[in-house]
């Protein structure tokens, strides 16, 4: 397209505002950031299991209101993880885990109110922030992208499949047996291009695929529930009363206003990486801040600084996701993943060609992500009001309701029981290897990508003719494939360099 | 239970031969050396060679947080841990055996009632939340979401 020609994303902006603003998509807003925001404070239950159990209900939901109740439960579980965080010295979710201690010292200074205050505003800023990069960036990314042919894709798959492994792990050949075990859930069921049956054992359930939300729910939902039966943990007694700071934690946003940008800043380019997410980004700012920061004396004994860059990132990371997740079908964290899964059931298949096919509902979407994160505030407000009364509750008796929950949502993707059983063996299996030290985020990556990947490099070998060094022809082609050699090459050094103490994945 | 990396990798090897073999029983495309097979052959091939050297790499670091072989620290749980284990996995099994006979509430209750009780609650409260979380989910997916779940056979026998 033409330079003068191309729209300004304003002009899609304000047709999509009268979708947003209807009765279901606001009540779907507010009732997930609800269930986010139960999840979120919930020790050990991460925001990835929040949407997960959270899909089965979005199947009834139109278009728009499904994605917005996903964006909301995510943005409000990164959030709500800083409570249990600041409270219990427990991270609600991994994404939490980088700051707790820096939260937990001003809590014992009776400062908790003060903490959860910036919490909330950080992880808006974050969000904001990140969601305003989404905007901006997509749009001119897949203007670029809709020149990408089957090479382009190919190698921008695996260039995905391989930052899961390299980038965002520690233990690069463990996620890359991982990622194996997604690729090969993956080809179960008709073959996309002859049609014959691959792994399917007669089973004629299985001849559609290994079906995608039971397999979730139980790799993520499943693990978390054995082991909080195994390892028990009941809620621990608050001793500090939480009054509100709001004055002081505007001030503290401001004074850190360029630490909020830059960690915002980091989190949306980790989020947009594949495989990495809200997790990374707020250690890598954490860490980023610390280094950088003109008071290092203060880190360690209760510092806000440090607070303001992982709560930013974090909430930011998850708006950074969604760019290769709408652009490529390239899921940037275990969310999106997720998410790809309900945009495909809901016609609003991503690509490219999204931004054109359906650029009202993708700006709606925009404008959902800016109205999930603006909710962060008010919910903030309430944290600080009932979180403790809700951490009191026993985990005893929340995980059998989450069972029966998961059961529930397994059931309620094709109304089988099928479903339940794929649930179960996937739960089963994630146990086994998460206990194993095995990360279980690749086998997600590896099942939303495994079809991407191999009806690409299907439809490049057929126009290929067998010539391979057609996948370095197309300039494009040619980048994408030297950076996943690249990445390969990395990571192969970095594993041979490590110590013989230290190898093992 | 817990893997070594010396056995998962062998696990690994294996399963990454099984995949090569059936991936060579699959059709393949006349005149071409890719069809369905390729694939999942490729994916062999990783299996087989990471598992390899995940175990070649247990071999010689020796055991390093994990177990050589296996281990099974969940058992250390104590007895009413893992009765609630059981039951939970029971539960599911309930679900997919008896899910269209005895109903989802019917099962859901007396699975929430055997887990919380086997948690330490006093029957009447175990009885009371079990209730309360069964009607909530009912309402929720039933009603509200539509989703058909199975009334259960058992009930249109009795009237």
């Amino acid at each position: 397209m033409p330079l003068e020609q191309r729209e300004l994303p304003m002009d899609y902006l304000l047709p999509a505002l009268g979708l947003v603003f209807k009765p279901d998509t606001l009540f779907a807003l507010l009732a997930a950031s609800f269930f986010g925001f139960v999840v979120g404070v919930l020790p050990g239950l991460t925001a990835t299991m929040a949407v997960a159990l959270l899909v089965p209900i979005t199947f009834i939901l139109g278009p728009l209101p499904a994605i917005a109740s996903i964006v909301a439960a995510a943005a409000m579980a990164i959030f709500a993880g800083d409570v249990p965080g600041a409270l219990l010295r427990i991270p609600g979710t991994p994404a939490s885990a980088a700051y707790v201690d820096e939260s937990y010292r001003l809590t014992q200074q009776g400062r908790a109110g003060y903490v959860l205050g910036v919490n909330a505003v950080c992880s808006m800023a974050g969000g904001v922030i990140g969601t305003l990069v989404l905007i901006f960036a997509a749009p001119l990314l897949a203007d670029w992208a809709l020149k990408f042919s089957a090479f382009e894709f190919f190698w921008l798959s695996v260039l995905g499949l391989s930052c899961g492994v390299f980038v965002a792990g520690d233990r690069p050949l463990k996620g890359a047996l991982a990622l194996l075990i997604g690729l090969l859930i993956s080809v179960v069921g008709m073959d996309y291009t002859t049609g014959t049956p691959r792994f399917t054992f007669g089973s004629s359930v299985l001849l559609g695929g290994v079906s995608f939300i039971p397999a979730l729910i139980g790799m993520f939902a499943l693990p978390e529930i054995l082991r909080s039966i195994l390892r028990g943990g009941e809620s621990a007694a608050l001793a500090t009363r939480v009054v509100d700071e709001w004055r002081n934690v505007f001030a503290s946003l401001f004074r850190y206003r360029r630490v909020s940008l830059r960690s915002s800043m980091i989190g949306t380019g980790v989020g947009v990486l594949p495989g990495a997410g809200a997790d990374i980004a707020s250690w890598i700012s954490f860490a980023l801040s610390k280094k950088l920061s003109k008071e290092p004396a203060q880190w360690g004994k209760g510092h806000i600084e440090g607070i303001v860059a992982g709560s930013s990132a974090n909430n930011a990371a998850l708006s950074g996701a969604w760019v290769p997740a709408l652009v490529f079908a390239i899921p940037g964290d275990t969310i999106t993943a997720i998410a790809i899964g309900v945009l495909y059931l809901k016609g609003m298949n991503p690509g490219p060609a999204v931004f054109i096919n359906n650029a009202d509902l993708v700006y709606a979407v925009f404008i959902v992500f800016l109205l999930a994160n603006f909710l962060l505030l008010p919910f903030g407000w309430l944290a600080i009001r009932f979180a403790r009364g809700l951490l009191a509750v026993p985990r005893a008796i929340i995980m059998p309701a989450l069972l029966i929950l998961a059961v529930l949502g397994a059931f309620a993707i094709d109304n089988d029981f099928s479903g339940v059983v794929i649930m179960v063996c996937l739960g089963v299996l994630a146990y086994l290897l998460e206990e194993s030290g095995f990360p279980v985020a690749p086998i997600v990556l590896g099942i939303v990508l495994g079809k991407l990947v191999e009806q690409n490099l299907m439809q490049s070998l057929v126009s290929a003719q067998g010539n391979l060094l057609a996948y370095f022809e197309r300039p494009i082609s040619a980048v994408l494939g030297v950076a996943t050699i690249a990445i390969w090459g990395y990571g192969l050094v970095r594993w041979m360099r490590r110590r013989p103490g230290a190898v093992g994945g | 239970m817990r893997l070594g990396d010396l056995v998962s990798g062998l696990l690994f090897v294996l399963l990454g031969l099984a995949v090569l073999a059936y991936a060579r029983s699959l059709p393949p495309v006349p005149g071409h050396f890719y069809g369905p097979g390729l694939f999942p052959s490729i994916i062999g091939w990783g299996f087989a060679i990471g598992g390899g050297f995940l175990a070649a790499s247990a071999l010689r670091a020796g055991p390093r947080g994990l177990p050589r072989f296996f281990s099974a620290p969940d058992w250390r749980a104590g007895s009413g841990r893992l009765l609630q284990v059981v039951l939970m996995f029971a539960a599911i099994a309930a679900f997919v055996l008896f899910g269209e006979f005895a109903g989802f509430a019917a099962i859901a209750f007396i699975a929430l009632v055997a887990m919380y009780a086997s948690a330490g609650r006093g029957w009447v409260q175990s009885i009371v939340i079990a209730l309360g979380v069964t009607v909530g989910l009912q309402l929720l997916f039933g009603k509200l979401l539509g989703v058909p779940l199975p009334p259960g056979e058992v009930w249109s026998l009795l009237r």
